[in-house]
Formats: C-alpha cells, structure tokens, sequence
C-alpha cells in the first residue's frame, strides 16, 4: 500500500542504516521529534549523524522495515545548522544572555564572522543586541568585542563542528578547548583527530567525505590519516577494557575491521608503517603498547627506579636497626603491640623510600600501617594519607587513630590532589583560614607533600595507572610513597597495573602472611586461602544458625528469594549497619534482574515494610521514590555515591533512614549521627545499602555476608575472594556450584590485564641486593 | 502551580535604568561617574540598587530590598552593571579575584599600565606595549590551559590527542 502524495520532511540524521547500491537509508527525527527511516535514491549522497536535510517524496509501507520515506537524493537540500551549539556558546560571552544570543543568532543569518571584527558598524551592532536601550546596547557591545578577541578561535571551531552535524554542545565545547585556534585547521586536515572524543560510527563517515574531496588524498579509505585513525579507536577499545597494551598477533586485522576492509598483507604492511611512524602504538616485543599509557608507565618506572635506587634525598633520618627498634617499642607502648611478622614489615617499610605494605584480607595491614605512620611521626617526618573512595579513606583514618580533633585524616585521592592544587595557588585552608587567636585545626589545612613527608596510599591495587601517575607527578623529590593493599582483591576499574607489578618484588615489598581479623574457628580463612589459590573449596550446605562459610544451591531466578530468606535467618538489617552486607557483582542487568544489586535492595526494602504490617495505603504513604528504582522508608540502610566534604559525606558513606515526607518527597537520614535531609533532586547521590557491589563493598568488613553468586564475566577467583572476605563470622554463598566452579576456574581480572610495562627495579641497588 | 519569578522582570527594568545613566553619562561632563561610587573607585552596589529602587517605585514597580543580592548571585545583573561601570572608570561590581599564578601575574600587569597611564598620559607607545603584553599572557594562559587539559585527557584516559600531521 502507498501513499502518492509528495511531501516535504525536515529531518535530523540519526544514524545511517545502510549504503550501497544507489541508494542510502538513514533514520532520523523530524522537528516534532517524531522517529523516521528515510530512503534516499542515488549514489551521491552521503549523510552524516547530526546533518539536518530536508527532503521531499512519498511514504511507502515496506512489508519489512515497516513505514519508510522514499526520495531522490539529489533532491534532498542539506539545511543550514541550527545554532543549537553556536547560540548556547555565544550567550557565555559576558553581556549576552539567550536572548541576545538567539538576536545576535538570527539577525546575522548565522555568520559572525567579522561581525564582531569591526566588519560591523558599532551602532548597527547595538541595534540588534537590544533597539531599545542604545546607550546600554553600546556598552554591551563594546563588551563582546573586546572578549571576542579571545574566543574567536573557539567560536571557529564550535562553528565547523556544528555545519558538520555534530550537535552535543559539551563535546564540541571540549573539542574546540583540547585543540584552542588551531581546531579547524588541524580537523580539516585530519579529521580523525576527533576519533579522540566522539565515536568512530560518527567521525568515520565525516572523515570519509571530507578527505575524498582532497586533491592531495589518493586514496580517502586506506590514506594514513584512517589507518591511523583505526589504530587509535582500537587501541582506546583495549584500554578501555583496563589493558595498556595489545598483543601483536592479531593487531592488524582488528584495525581491518574498523576500516571495514579485506585484511590483506598490504593493508597490514600499510597499518604497521602508520602506526609505527605516527607513533600511534610502542613497540613493546609481544606487544603494542598504547601511546598515552606509555608515557604514563615510563615516567612511573623512570621515579619508582630512581626513588628504590635512593636517588632522591629525604629530611628525615631514619636511625640505624637497633635505635629504629627501640623507638618502634616506645610506639608500640602507646598504640597496639605487634606480631613479630607485623614489626619485621614496620622496620623494612621504613628503609625504603618506595614501599609496598601486602598481605591477604584480615593480616592486620591497618594496624602495621598505623606503626609506620607513628614511628614515622616520631623520627620527625610528616604524614599524608589517602585512598580511593571515601569509606576507603575512613576507615584508614579510623584504623590508624587520625580521626579525632588536632587529627590529620585520610583524604580521597581526589580531594588529596585538589588540595595540592590549591597550595600551589597561595591557599594554605579548605574554606577560610583560621582566624587571629582560632585555635589551629590540622583538618582544615590542605595537604602538603615535602621532602619529609611518608606518603600512604591504602587499597593501592585499586588505583589505576592514570591516577598513580597523577599522585606521583604531585610528589616533590625526597618524598616516600608506601603503597598498602592486596593483589588479590579487585583490580582498578580503570586502565593498567602498577601495585600488582611492584607488589610483585620483594626488593620493595613487605608481606604479611598470618590471618588476625577473622578468628580462625569460623573457618573464613582457610576458605578464602583455597579461594585464593583458585581451587574450589568444599562448602557445608548452608543451615540457619551455622557460623563460617557456607552454600546455599539456588536456581536460576531463585537467587533474589534465597538472599531474602537468608538475610532474614541473619537478623536483617534491623541492627547495626556492620551486622550484615549483601553483595552481588551486577548492579543493574535488563531482562534478568534476580540478584542484581538493584533487585535485591528492591526486594530487601519490600520485605522490611512488609513487616511492619502496614495496609496498602499506609505502605505506600510510608515509601519516598527515589531515582534508579530506589524506594525508601523509614530505617532502610543507605549509602551516599559521592563526596560531599560540605555535607561531611562521602562516597561510599552508610547510614539509615531516620525519617521521610511523601509530599515534599525528601528523606531524612543518620549518617553516625548525623542528620542530612535530600530533597527530591539531591536523592540522585542516595542508594539503599541492603546490597552493594563487591567494588563499594572493598574496604569494609561485616559480621555476615550473603554473598548473590550471578553468572557474571567479572566474577572471577578474586571477586569471590574479596566478597568472602568481607566477612568476620559468616558468609553465605547463594547460587549454582557450576557457577562456583566457573568463576574460580576464570584467570583473575588482574592477570588478564595486558600491560606495557611491569615496573621492572631488578636493575635498581635495591633489586639487586633482593 | 508554583509562583513565576519576579527576577527576569526586574532585570528588564534595571537594564531601562542603566541605559539612562549611561545616556546621563554621555551627555554630562564626563567627569563625574553617574553611578554611586564606592571606596576604592568601585561601584557601590547598594547604592545603585536603592537609587534603582526609588527609580522603579516612581514607575509602579517594586523592587525588594534584598534585590542587591542578586548583582552577586545572577551574572547576567553584574554583567549589565558592569558595562555601563566600565565606561565610567569605576571597577566591576564583581571583581574577580585572581585565581591562579598566571592570573596574579596578569593583575600585575593591569596594575603597571595603570601607573604608566598616571605617570605619562599619552604615552600610547608604553601603552601599546602593555596590551601587546596582555595579548601575549593571554595566548599563553590558553595555551597552558590547553596543555593542561590535554595532559589530564592522557591521565583519564590513556589518551594522546593527536595534533601533529599524520604521514
């Protein structure tokens, strides 16, 4: 069935669908947002995401692909861009607000080039930014043509951006930052440099036409602007998944894929000249390693070698073996005594001005750390302490007694290099300093890094390569870095490895081997030991009341039900926040939901109402809606999913809801008897606690924990290890034994990890002697 | 249905009352700033908003006593005022406060030529040479800016943008 009636259609290009055979499909909006597949005829036309055409034909009904808009191609008219990313930049010019902005906009038919130049008369411009206050108009005017001096580069670029179709304003305003007056030139003549920041779908078929129209580009699909273009998204693709590098064999036809091209001999000479010559991968033997990251791991080993080599001086002087001993007694006194094995790792730690502080969960890593950081303190030497998350950084400065007042704590990394930041800016205070006759409050001050200063950084094997090489960029010479965690809990979410590899030799490293936190009768760490040696251990079928690890089989979609009834054997939630956790290893998963994190904590909220025995009504009265499926009562757990250091919150941080208002829609919560109020929108950063991933769960520990077995790529040796452990008393696993089996069979994630460099201080004296 | 704001309202008319001192301005002496002036040749704000509000009162239009507030909290208030300051010699409504090295260094280089201007009015060739300097500390200030954000891509995301020509 068809409709004859010619009509005309203004439509945004989605995506193109399928090119070939004279002709191109494309589906796209129209202005009323409506969702369209247009066909158009002939084997010119080539549109790209973002471009808005109009076009003129019919609509047929294919029995296939269902209502399509059928016209020839060579009577499609591409459309002027909209000003959907000029006017939003123009109006951040001071003096133009969005009114002026869209005026400005209209009445120079899109083209500012020159209008802000002197091109235009003063008073014409005046005009048109606002014809009924002249005098102020003027003033305004004179205002953007002073700042246009400074931007116009940046307008340029936001300008190309737009008449190519790409229409996301925060991209192109990064964009036209990262590449500043240089931008056009640089995309005009290679295009592909915006492979960098938008996707290959999108910057491929621009790319393509732009450099087909080249006289000096023979051949537009295989020139080295896109052979080099390919390798850059597939080498992004590998570090995306946490490698730094990418093997070699293999390499070329991945990047033929890309280019969607045969893989030939030629084509695979023709990418590794481009790829060698432009330095778009490093030669690492076996392997490619990634440009950015190699840079990155160069610099790091080139510090880790000079630093365990003793080539940086430090302030502090640390005594020979019998005094360091005597004074370690004399702190030992005042804090917690030490197991010989601890104290061994205390006075190595302290020799080295590049430290790693390693042991499985529960070796008392916290309380050696503690004795490092005072013994330290007690030679004269300054401390600063970080981690990754919030809770992370908590629980270091809990665990090493830095949380009082006159205390220093721990701060996330990130708050630890905004700090740093600021220093070098002349401030010496997070807000305000103190004032005359305040007393001084070490907590306010921003950190300091020195050549006197023992730098530790806590759950170090989940800090990526990025953020090491922020963290050691920001350590001037003489300052030490001891590096505490556990290789075998979850590697970086990021890319690359660094605590693995230096962990990994002794020349730096001090090991704790015997198990303190769990007591040994609960049968947690024998487990976890088998666990870690990748072998499936022989769990006790799980029984109510039963201390220790055990199992619980559950089915297919019996999972969330099983969790449920155990967290129920366990005593809830009911008590404190430390008395259970509930892990699972995927937070949201459509199509599948039982056991995520999402259906849990749904579940878990459910059943805590259902036993107040509330009617319908009451339920629904007591209940504020949240975002991302969260439904939250009175006493439910929560967790906060950022810092907040005004708030005193951060990432990672529990506590419970103390009180709601359904019609105001906010929720009131103790956060260790604090209370904070989240209206509707500040519940974006709110979650219920009943269950967590394995990543939040890192660095805490709880009686109980129910662990939701899925069938899930990242469950491998180390995830179950780090569940498991979070444990001190119980833990239940609930799910298949084929599962188990699956998951501890699997290579741990940080040994899958290909990277570029393993740090490598065999060379250094330290190694040496190791 | 929630109240609409009196805000842009206001705004509307405080750009009508800026346009008439700026046309009192031109056609004075242009000695005397028509705007109150605060210690330091700084606009007084308060000043402006109370005479403003006498203005607008006249019209039948009432302006909140708190309506100062807004030339601290909403940009676009400031930024009209600050046009219309200029052009008198007054400093801006919201001065910034320098917020790095670079900045510091570009405040210092504002404050010499305002010294060359005291000491040798008309000396154009000792000012052009301060605007040749500031022109050339902002290229570098962005210049810096840039590096830096190319940099912090590498970090976040193993990244090299790539900026020279592919051979």
């Amino acid at each position: 069935m068809t409709s004859p009636v010619p009509e005309r259609l203004v439509v945004q290009v989605g995506s193109v669908l399928w090119s070939g055979g004279g002709a191109t499909v494309f589906g796209g909006k129209t202005a009323d947002g409506e969702a369209v597949r247009v066909v158009g005829k002939g084997r010119t036309f080539q549109p790209v995401a973002g471009e808005v055409y109009e076009v003129e034909g019919e609509w047929h009904v294919s029995a296939r692909h269902g209502r399509q808009f059928y016209g020839d191609a060579s009577r499609f008219r591409r459309k002027a861009p909209s000003g959907r990313l000029v006017v939003p930049w123009l109006q951040r010019i001071p003096g133009v607000g969005p009114k002026r902005a869209k005026d400005i906009h209209r009445h120079y038919k899109r083209r500012l080039d020159g209008v802000f130049d002197g091109g235009v008369p003063l008073e014409e411009l005046a005009g048109v930014i606002d014809p009924q206050r002249p005098n102020l108009a003027i003033r305004v005017a004179v205002a953007i043509m002073r700042e246009w001096q400074e931007v116009k580069g940046e307008y340029e670029a936001v300008r190309w951006l737009e008449e190519h179709g790409i229409e996301d304003v925060a991209t192109a305003i990064r964009i036209a930052r990262l590449l500043g007056p240089e931008a056009v030139r640089l995309v005009e003549r290679n295009p592909y440099v915006l492979a960098t920041v938008l996707p290959w779908p999108k910057v491929d078929p621009l790319a393509k036409r732009l450099l087909r129209g080249r006289a000096d580009v023979e051949d537009h699909l295989r020139c080295p602007e896109r052979l080099v273009g390919a390798i850059d998204v597939v080498v992004q693709a590998a570090v995306r998944e946490g490698h730094t590098a990418v093997p070699k064999a293999g390499f070329e036809d991945l990047v033929a894929e890309r280019l969607d091209l045969r893989p030939t001999p030629a084509l695979a000479a023709a990418v590794l000249r481009a790829g060698v010559a432009n330095r778009a991968v490093v030669d690492g033997g076996d392997r490619w390693r990634a440009p950015g990251c190699a840079v990155m791991e160069e610099d790091l080993a080139a510090r880790f070698g000079r630093m365990a080599a003793g080539g940086e001086c430090c302030r502090v002087r640390v005594p020979q073996e019998t005094d360091l001993r005597r004074i370690l007694r004399l702190v030992e006194r005042q804090g917690r005594e030490l197991h010989s094995e601890q104290r061994e790792a205390v006075l190595a730690t302290l020799r080295r001005p590049l430290a790693c502080l390693t042991g499985g969960a529960g070796t008392g890593k916290t309380t050696t750390c503690r004795a490092i950081v005072d013994l330290w303190e007690a030679l004269g030497g300054h401390v600063q302490m970080a981690a990754l998350s919030g809770k992370a950084a908590l629980r270091l400065s809990e665990g090493t007694g830095r949380t009082g007042p006159g205390a220093r704590p721990a701060l996330t990394i990130y708050r630890l290099l905004l700090g740093l930041r600021k220093r070098t800016e002349g401030e010496t205070h997070w807000g305000r300093p103190p004032a005359e006759g305040e007393e001084p409050d070490p907590a306010r001050e921003l950190p300091e890094l020195t050549d006197r200063t023992l730098l530790v950084i806590d759950e170090a094997s989940m800090v990526d390569l990025g953020q090491m090489h922020e963290v050691v960029e920001a350590m001037p010479p003489g300052c030490r870095l001891l590096l505490v965690g556990d290789a075998f809990q979850l590697a970086p979410v990021g890319f690359g490895l660094v605590f693995h590899h230096l962990a990994a030799q002794a020349a730096v490293t001090a090991r704790l081997e015997t198990v303190r936190r769990q007591e040994d009768a609960s049968g947690i760490p024998a487990v976890s030991r088998v666990v870690r040696a990748c072998r499936v251990p022989d769990l006790p079928a799980y029984r109510p009341g039963m201390r220790g690890v055990s199992f619980l089989a559950a089915a297919d979609g019996e999972i969330g039900d099983l969790v449920e009834r155990v967290a129920g054997d366990l005593g809830g939630h009911a008590g404190r926040l430390s008395d259970l956790m509930v892990v699972s290893p995927v937070n949201h998963r459509p199509g599948r939901p039982d056991g995520t994190v999402r259906d849990l904590n749904r579940r878990l909220h459910l059943a805590a109402l259902a036993r107040r025995d509330l009617t319908e009504e009451e339920s629904e009265a007591a209940t504020v809606k949240g975002y991302f499926g969260n439904l939250f009562s009175v006493g439910d757990p929560v967790t906060f999913l950022r810092n907040d250091y005004e708030l005193g919150l951060r990432n990672g941080s529990l506590g419970r809801v103390v009180s709601i208002d359904p019609e105001a829609g906010s929720v009131t919560c103790d956060f260790d008897g604090e209370e904070v109020s989240f209206a509707d929108r500040d519940q974006i950063d709110l979650a219920l606690a009943y269950a967590v991933t394995c990543h939040r769960a890192q660095g805490s520990q709880a009686r109980s924990v129910i662990v939701a077995l899925l069938d899930a790529p990242n469950v491998d040796p180390t995830w179950v290890y780090t569940a498991l452990t979070r444990a001190e008393e119980t833990a239940v696993i609930v799910g298949t034994s084929n599962v188990l089996e699956r998951a501890l069979g699997r290579t741990p994630a940080h040994a899958r990890r290909l990277t570029g460099c393993t740090f490598d201080l065999g060379s250094t004296p330290a190694g040496k002697a190791a | 249905m929630p109240r609409p704001s009196t805000i842009p309202a206001l705004l509307e008319e405080l750009k009508t009352y800026l346009d008439l001192k700026d046309a009192e301005w031109e056609q004075g002496d242009r000695l005397r700033p028509t705007l109150p002036v605060a210690h330091g040749g700084k606009v007084n704000v308060r000043a402006l908003m109370r005479e403003f509000g006498a203005w607008a009162e006249e019209r039948g239009v009432d302006v909140p006593d708190s309506a100062w507030q807004y030339v601290y909290s909403q940009q676009e208030w400031a930024r009209e005022i600050d046009a219309v300051a200029q052009a008198q010699g007054l400093t801006c409504a919201r001065s910034r406060a320098p917020d790095s090295a670079d900045d510091a260094a570009h405040a210092r280089i504002a404050r010499l030529g305002k010294e060359v201007k005291d000491q040798s009015e008309g000396h154009a060739q000792a000012r052009a040479r301060i605007a040749h300097l500031e022109r050339q500390l902002a290229d570098r200030e962005a210049e810096n800016r840039r590096l830096r954000e190319r940099f912090a891509l590498m970090q976040r995301t193993g990244t090299i943008l790539r900026t020279d020509d592919v051979t």
